[in-house]
Parts: structure tokens; C-alpha cells; sequence
């Protein structure tokens, strides 16, 4: 109590010092705002960059050139599908004499008929999960059954776009279930075409569109209808082109371990040029400007980091000195204290409590009008706010001490 | 009853470069209801023996005894704030403080309750001649005189009956000095107050009961 009312009364009559140090505290606790905020902001833009700059990236020939007509290894697409850094995949894949459509009716065509229509134009299989990645494919040109489109490419429905002309070939029409065959190429007969031999047979592929004629393929599939379908089968699925946007890119290392376990070598590092694996594909990352931009950023912030240290021994230092001038003059005071019987700690704690009360009123109007102002928010205010209230203290503990020290003979027998 | 006694005390300043032995050898004993003036050279070590008397520090060695309680046993901050108290040749008021605030001070460091702490201050500074309408000012505000005054009240406010007093009068007119050196002598004569004085004015160690020589931190008697 004693305490309370001597720091009130003494903050009061020492006007004009208690204003000097409250408006220190107050200006130390603005610059230190300024200075918190643009750590902040950094901070904020640095976690917003994948956002602002997502990469997108796609798996390549072992040179990098080529993206199309790949050989993508079964272990590379589910890897690609399992991982948590990869998000909106695009891929395409070609599935050529996998299976044969039979025909409608097969009872009027030789052997030789059956595999010549059905191998030249069935066995062609295109699968995407995104129409527009099947270029040849004119989505105008397609004829739907009522109650589908495009859309079935991104589902997994036994369905299938089939040309006109393979249609009319094998005697079904829109809306048919088709039964295919699973066939394996075995040998050449004797006119030199691959000989086919049916293994198995599966269910039906509802026909749901017409499609004109495309040069590539004659039956287009969604792709993860084709990849069941290759499960079914127990045949390896492999994808002719692929690509992604990566998700967490802050994380790029990580990421591009993960790609490096699914077999997709990196070529920035130059292992591709000695990579002898045949199927090989590579990664492309078009992640340049992102690694620029993220480079950028954490050197600043690092720098904005390293300096906080500094920053704070800054502040404790003013801290020191304005509580060394402001108490400085008032050895004589505190040795009269402690002549009337006011012990050591006491009398410390009496002028402490002083500079703590201007302290925290300073800093807390400080971070007030920083906040105010816009200059910072509540939460790095806050933060402001102690940690120039703990680095003020810390100086102005100091200085106490040293008037803690000082000699109350030599103080009180001076003349004056 | 009080009687401070010491029995071959010393005491030194060390600093960094040197040791300055103040007291040497000083073996006396004060009584209350006397006077006691101190005397000698500048440099002899009076001050140093004073704060010694007060408990602002303890003797290197001998003993001082207060009531027969050894110093050394002391809270010494409990002795300043009860027993004894120091008038200086600077006054030594606190000055963000009224003149009236200075006197309660000691009594709001034992507890008293305000109207009593108001009372007993306007009644002690009556006493020393100050008047009602200077009890709100500052001590800056104030002339030597009056601040010597002010801080002879402090020094009673507490209720100790031990005065110590180093050249309360250095810094006064001989007519304020005569009027400090009066309420001092009749504090002891009077209410049995044990007064010591240090001072430079052979005239105070005349009016003394007795004047203790100090002569390079060596005390006998006159
Ligand atoms: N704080 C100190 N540190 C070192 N030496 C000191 C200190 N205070 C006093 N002295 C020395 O101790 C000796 C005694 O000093 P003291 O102040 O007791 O003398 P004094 O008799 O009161 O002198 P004066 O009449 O001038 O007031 C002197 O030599 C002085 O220089
Ligand atoms: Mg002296």
C-alpha cells in the first residue's frame, strides 16, 4: 500500500521526467511494431506463396523434351495417386490390344474376318479422366446416350465412347453392353499380323457415345475405369502422359524424394544422363520462379530473424539508459529511503515499481496506437508489448542494481 | 533509559586502490538525556563513527552495543526505523514529497493510521516553529533554516529516542543554528533524548554535556 501510493505520488511530481521516459517507451514500442509486423508480414507471405504461385509439374521422357506417348510405370501412377503432395492429376493412357470387342454377333465372320475387323479397330483404347485430354477427341463430335457426357471421364462407370465406325463393324449401337475379351498378342499368323488368343472374358462396357472417327484409337474409356479393368485382368496399367499441380510446396525437398521413390528420376540433377533403364521417366517441375520467389522470402525473414536478438538487446539497452538517467539523480533519495528504515529490497522494489508502472503504461499505449493505426494487429501487439515490457525491465533492472550498490555512507554525507 | 556503548570499534573503506582505516579505536559510552558533542579534525572520521551509531553499516570489529544488544544481533533497518534517527548537515528531505509527507513518512512505515500520522506531524512541526501554511510545500521550496527544521520533525516522528546529528548546523546562519541547536539540546534536557552532535563550532561543544575529541579515527574523552 505503501508502495502503491509513493510510486503514484512520485510518477505524478516527477512530471517531466515520468513524461520523458513514458514517451520513450512509447516510441521504442512503435519502432518494435513496425519491426514485429514486417517479420509478420513476411512470415504471412511466405505461407500464402503456394497459394499465390501454385507449380504444376508432369512426368517427361528421361530428356525432358518429350510428355506424351510415355510408358509411365503402374508403380509411378498409384504412387502419383497416393501422394499427399500431388493433387489434380491429368492423365491419359493407351491401351492397345488389351482387350477386343466382340462382336454382336460373330457367327457370320471367319476367324480370319473377327481378328482382322476387330484388331485394327477395337483394340485401340484410349482412357483419360479429363475429356479434353483426349485431343483428338472433338467433345462437339460425340453423340451421348440421354443421361451422360463428358463428365463420365472423371468417374469410373463400365462405359465407353465408341467410333462410328467400329460400331457399325461389330454390330452394336448406342446404349449396348458390349462384351470384351481379354486377349493376348501371341505370335504373327502367316499374313504376318499378330495372332491373338483369348484368355478370358469379362462383363460389359455400356456404349454411351458415338465418337467420329480419330486416327489414335477407337474406343475411349474414363481412366479409372481402365485402371479396374487392368486390375481385374492382373495386367500392368501404364500411363501415356501425366500431370499435376503440387500441393505443400513449401516442402519441395520432400516432395521431390517422394517422386524419387516412385521412380520418376530428377533430371535437374543430372541423373538422367546416365539413367540406362529403358522405361525411365522423368519429372518436370516448372518451379523456378516459385523457388525464386520462396528463396526471397525466407532470406529476408531470416535476416529479420537473426536481428531479433539484436533488436531486443536494443531495446534493453535504451531500457538501461533511460532508467539509469531517470534514476541516476536519485541516489541521494533512495539513501534517504533506506536511512529511514526501508530495507534493500524494498527500496529496490519501491523505484522498480515505478519504472514498471511507466513501463507498462508506455508500451500498452504504444501497442495501442500501433494497433490503432494499423501498423500491426492485436496478437503481434501483444506480443510487442511483452516483449519490450521484458526487455525494458531487463535494462531497468540493471540500473537499479546499481543503485542497489550505492554506498549510503558516502550518499548522506555529502554537503550538498 | 538508552545507552549506546562501544568498546574498541574500527572500521575501514576499501576501495580498488587503497584502505582507509576512518575509526580506529573509539571506546565510549552515551547515555540518555545528555548531549554529546563529537569534534575534530576534518577527516578524523566523526561521520564514519555517526553512521556507525546509526546501523547504516556495522564496525569491523570491538563491540557496539545498544541497550546491551549487541549491533551485530540487530535488524538494523528495524533500529533506524524505531530507535534511532540522523539529522544531516544536507537535510536530506525526500523531495518529491510535501514537508508535511516527509514527517508522516516514519510513521506510515510503522503502520500508524493516517489522521494520526496527520496529527502527531502538525504537532511535531509546531514544535520546531514551522507554520500550518507551509505543511503543503515542497522542501526546495523552503530556506536551510526551515528544511533543518522540517527534518529534526522527521527524526521525532518515529517515536525513537536516539538523535544523531552530523553538523546540523553547517549550512545555517549562526541564528538558525542557534534555534536547531536549542531544540536539540532541549530534546535531551527535557524529554531525555540521547543527542549526538557532530561539529566543527566549539560554541555547540561547549553547550554539550560532553564533547568526545576524535583525533585520526581515534576517540577519547575531553
Ligand atoms: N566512502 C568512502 N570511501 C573511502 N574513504 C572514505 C569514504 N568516506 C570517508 N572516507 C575517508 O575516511 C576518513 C574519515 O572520513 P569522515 O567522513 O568520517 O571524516 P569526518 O571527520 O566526518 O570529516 P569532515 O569533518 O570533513 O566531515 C577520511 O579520510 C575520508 O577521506
Ligand atoms: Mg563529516
Amino acid at each position: 500500500m505503501f508502495i502503491i501510493t509513493n510510486v503514484i505520488k512520485n510518477i505524478r511530481r516527477n512530471t517531466r521526467k515520468s513524461a520523458i521516459y513514458f514517451a520513450v517507451c512509447v516510441a521504442a514500442t512503435l519502432t518494435l511494431q513496425v519491426y514485429i509486423t514486417s517479420i509478420d508480414r513476411t512470415q504471412r507471405q511466405l505461407e500464402d506463396l503456394p497459394a499465390a504461385m501454385p507449380i504444376s509439374a508432369r512426368v517427361t521422357s528421361l530428356d525432358g523434351w518429350r510428355h506424351e506417348y510415355l510408358d509411365i510405370k503402374q508403380v509411378t501412377v498409384d504412387g502419383l495417386f497416393e501422394s499427399p503432395f500431388v493433387e489434380d492429376i491429368e492423365m491419359t493412357a493407351l491401351a492397345h490390344a488389351l482387350f477386343l470387342m466382340k462382336s454382336a454377333d460373330t457367327t457370320g465372320l471367319s476367324d480370319t474376318d473377327y481378328s482382322f475387323n476387330l484388331l485394327l479397330r477395337g483394340a485401340r483404347v484410349a482412357a483419360a479422366n479429363k475429356i479434353e485430354l483426349l485431343k483428338e477427341l472433338a467433345p462437339e463430335g460425340i453423340t451421348w446416350l440421354t443421361g451422360y457426357g463428358p463428365e463420365i471421364f472423371s468417374g469410373n462407370e463400365l462405359v465407353c465412347v465408341v467410333d462410328e465406325y467400329v460400331l457399325e463393324l461389330t454390330g452394336y449401337s448406342l446404349g449396348d453392353s458390349v462384351r470384351y475379351t481379354r486377349m493376348l498378342e501371341d505370335m504373327f499368323d502367316y499374313y504376318g499380323e499378330p495372332k491373338y488368343v483369348e484368355i478370358g472374358a469379362l462383363d460389359s462396357l455400356k456404349v454411351v457415345g458415338i465418337m467420329e472417327e480419330t486416327y489414335d484409337y477407337s474406343v475411349a474409356l474414363p481412366l479409372e475405369t481402365l485402371r479396374q479393368i487392368c486390375r481385374d485382368f492382373e495386367h500392368p496399367f501404364t500411363a501415356s502422359t501425366a500431370s499435376f499441380s503440387v500441393v505443400d510446396t513449401l516442402r519441395l525437398n520432400e516432395f521431390k524424394a517422394e517422386m524419387k521413390a516412385i521412380e520418376l528420376v530428377d533430371t535437374s540433377s543430372g541423373e538422367g544422363a546416365h539413367n540406362r533403364e529403358v522405361r525411365a521417366n522423368a519429372l518436370g517441375v516448372n518451379d523456378a520462379t516459385f523457388i525464386g520467389a520462396a528463396t526471397r522470402l525466407q532470406e529476408s525473414l531470416s535476416l529479420l530473424r537473426g536481428f531479433l536478438p539484436l533488436v531486443a538487446i536494443a531495446i534493453a539497452a535504451v531500457g538501461y539508459l533511460v532508467a539509469y538517467l531517470a534514476v541516476q539523480t536519485r541516489r541521494e533519495e533512495y539513501a534517504v529511503y533506506r536511512l529511514l528504515g526501508i530495507g534493500k529490497s524494498k527500496g529496490f522494489f519501491l523505484f522498480f515499481a515505478e519504472l514498471a508502472a511507466l513501463t507498462v503504461c508506455g508500451s500498452l499505449l504504444g501497442a495501442a496506437v500501433s494497433v490503432a493505426s494499423g501498423i500491426g494487429g492485436i496478437r503481434v501487439g501483444a506480443l510487442v508489448f511483452a516483449l519490450f515490457a521484458v526487455c525494458f525491465t531487463v535494462g531497468g533492472v540493471i540500473a537499479l542494481l546499481r543503485l542497489g550498490r550505492t554506498n549510503m555512507m558516502t550518499a548522506l554525507a555529502q554537503q550538498e | 533509559m538508552n545507552e549506546i556503548t562501544a568498546q574498541e570499534i574500527h572500521y575501514s573503506y576499501r576501495t580498488k586502490y587503497q584502505t582507509v582505516y576512518a575509526v580506529k579505536d573509539a571506546t565510549f559510552k552515551l547515555e540518555s538525556g545528555k548531549v554529546y558533542a563529537i569534534t575534530g579534525e576534518s577527516g578524523s572520521g566523526k561521520s564514519t563513527l555517526l553512521s556507525l551509531l546509526a546501523g547504516l553499516d556495522l564496525p569491523e570489529g570491538g563491540e557496539l552495543a545498544v541497550d546491551g544488544a549487541d549491533m551485530r544481533a540487530k535488524d538494523r533497518n528495524d533500529y533506524r526505523r524505531r530507535e534511532a534517527s540522523v539529522v544531516y548537515q544536507a537535510y536530506h528531505l525526500l523531495p518529491l514529497l510535501t514537508v508535511e509527507e516527509n514527517v508522516m513518512l516514519p510513521m506510515e512505515l510503522l503502520g500508524v493510521a493516517k489522521p494520526e500520522r496527520k496529527g502527531k506531524a502538525a504537532e511535531l512541526l509546531a514544535r520546531v516553529g514551522i507554520t500550518e501554511e507551509k505543511h503543503k510545500k515542497y522542501p526546495k521550496m523552503m530556506s536551510g533554516g526551515e528544511q533543518q527544521r522540517v527534518a529534526i520533525a522527521r527524526s521525532l516522528a518515529a517515536g525513537g529516542r536516539i538523535l544523531l546529528a552530523d553538523e546540523p548546523t553547517g549550512n545555517l546562519d549562526s541564528e538558525n543554528g542557534k534555534n536547531v541547536i536549542d531544540i536539540l539540546l532541549s530534546l535531551a534536557h527535557d524529554e531525555g533524548y540521547l543527542v549526538v552532535i557532530v561539529t566543527h563550532n566549539p560554541d555547540i561543544a561547549l553547550q554539550a554535556d560532553e564533547e568526545l575529541r576524535m583525533k585520526d579515527g581515534v576517540l577519547g574523552r575531553v
